[in-house]
């Protein structure tokens, strides 16, 4: 369970890979636990299940949808600055606003990523 | 080619407008007493008229900038003063001389209109830099 | 995540206003190139542009405000005609530019200073 996840948190643009390993990780009990049969008692612990916020998106789908964001506002930014460039446009501070709006986003998405793997690391030096 | 400054072209067909215009009443002035030109008549004064010319759509919206273009350059066809000058050597039988129809102070009026409205089209372009410059440091 | 993150009022506010004041500076090049065509009238902003987006602001609809057109129009409160049907004064053109290119700079800064907020509030670095 532990290697692939590592691997995936080490390369920038692994978050699609993060995601499906934390939503396979986090719907399979982890391995080392007691047997399902020995648990189901009442006022026992049920299995780990994904965690979910109060609305029922799961923090995966928060990643997915920020990915989509990056993506979405990267591509405007682009296509804002081919407007500019074709001379369709002459609108420069709408080309600027763009640009600085998508970098802000690919800054949330790595900085994102940077407490994910601290936090991870943090959960790996715990002594179970 | 990139258009970065908005209504570059507009600005630009106004400066050339103008600086035809200039041109114009600079001959003027210097012709104002040109009492035998080249076809043997008196200098003619020269009137620039100008008229918008659509320009490309461009902008926001689709708006179209009005530019400006000089119409036409016709000759004026009034006849000048007579002048009593009989030493002039264009003097006709009685010593009266045609001058041209030139009429220094108007020329000069229009001469400060068409520069003034040059300096302050050239002004428009300055502007324009200015804020597509400041437009240029968002972000940082 | 980042639409909620870049959605303050101001801001859209701003983005909003600066197209307006791009448009509007084209509409003040037009009357200066044309301060001596004969029977040229002055054009500007529609009039109702300023008050439609406060209503929309004050309504909270941030999503009408991004959909706004602005337009131009034939400004009526424009000075009279000169003999050749132009109405257009060069002083009074001249301020409009220089008022409007204040605007823009005004907005363009509140922009740039915007986006280094949300910037620094993300990275937790002071740029």
């Amino acid at each position: 369970m532990i290697s692939p996840i590592a691997q995936s948190l080490n390369s920038a643009y692994g978050v699609k890979e993060l995601q499906e390993q934390i939503k396979q990780a986090a719907s399979q009990p982890p391995g080392g636990l007691p047997k399902v049969s020995d648990v189901e008692k009442p006022g026992g612990l049920g299995p780990i299940g994904p965690a979910r916020g109060p609305s029922g998106t799961s923090f995966s789908d928060m990643l997915g949808d920020l990915v989509q964001a990056v993506d979405g506002k990267s591509k405007a930014a682009d296509a804002e600055a081919q407007k500019l460039m074709l001379g369709e446009s002459n609108n420069i501070h709408q080309s600027m606003i763009a640009m600085q709006e998508s970098s802000l986003a690919f800054t949330l998405l790595v900085e994102v990523r940077n407490k994910l793997v601290e936090s991870y690391q943090e959960l790996m030096r715990m002594p179970v | 080619m990139m258009n970065l400054i908005p209504a570059i072209d507009v600005t630009a067909s106004a400066l050339t407008a103008e600086k035809v215009k200039l041109d114009v009443v600079s001959q003027n002035i210097a012709n104002a007493h040109t009492t035998r030109g080249p076809d043997g008549m008196p200098y003619a004064r020269k009137i620039v008229s100008f008229e918008a010319e659509l320009n490309r759509a461009g902008g926001l919206g689709g708006a179209t900038g009005q530019g400006v273009r000089v119409g036409q350059i016709t000759e004026d066809k009034s006849l000048g003063p007579l002048v009593y000058n009989p030493s002039h050597p264009d003097a006709d039988a009685g010593g009266m001389v045609r001058m041209p129809n030139v009429n220094l102070a108007m020329e000069m009026v229009d001469l400060m209109t068409a520069s003034r409205s040059y300096e302050a089209n050239l002004s428009v372009v300055r502007t324009a830099r200015q804020m597509a410059q400041k437009a240029l440091r968002i972000g940082s | 995540m980042i639409d909620s993150v870049m959605a303050s009022e101001n801001y859209v506010l701003a983005k909003k206003l600066l197209d307006a004041a791009a448009f509007r500076h084209e509409l003040i090049a037009t009357n200066l190139a044309n301060v001596e065509t004969p029977g040229f009238k002055r054009v500007d902003l529609a009039p109702d542009f300023s008050q439609k987006l406060g209503s929309l602001v004050q309504k909270g609809d941030l999503d009408g405000t991004r959909d706004l057109a602005i337009q131009h129009h034939e400004d009526t409160h424009a000075g009279p005609a000169r003999p050749d049907g132009n109405n257009i004064e060069l002083d009074r053109e001249l301020l409009e530019l220089n008022r409007n290119a204040l605007e823009y700079e005004f907005l363009a800064e509140y922009t740039s200073n915007s986006l280094q907020r949300l910037k620094t509030a993300i990275t937790g670095r002071v740029i």
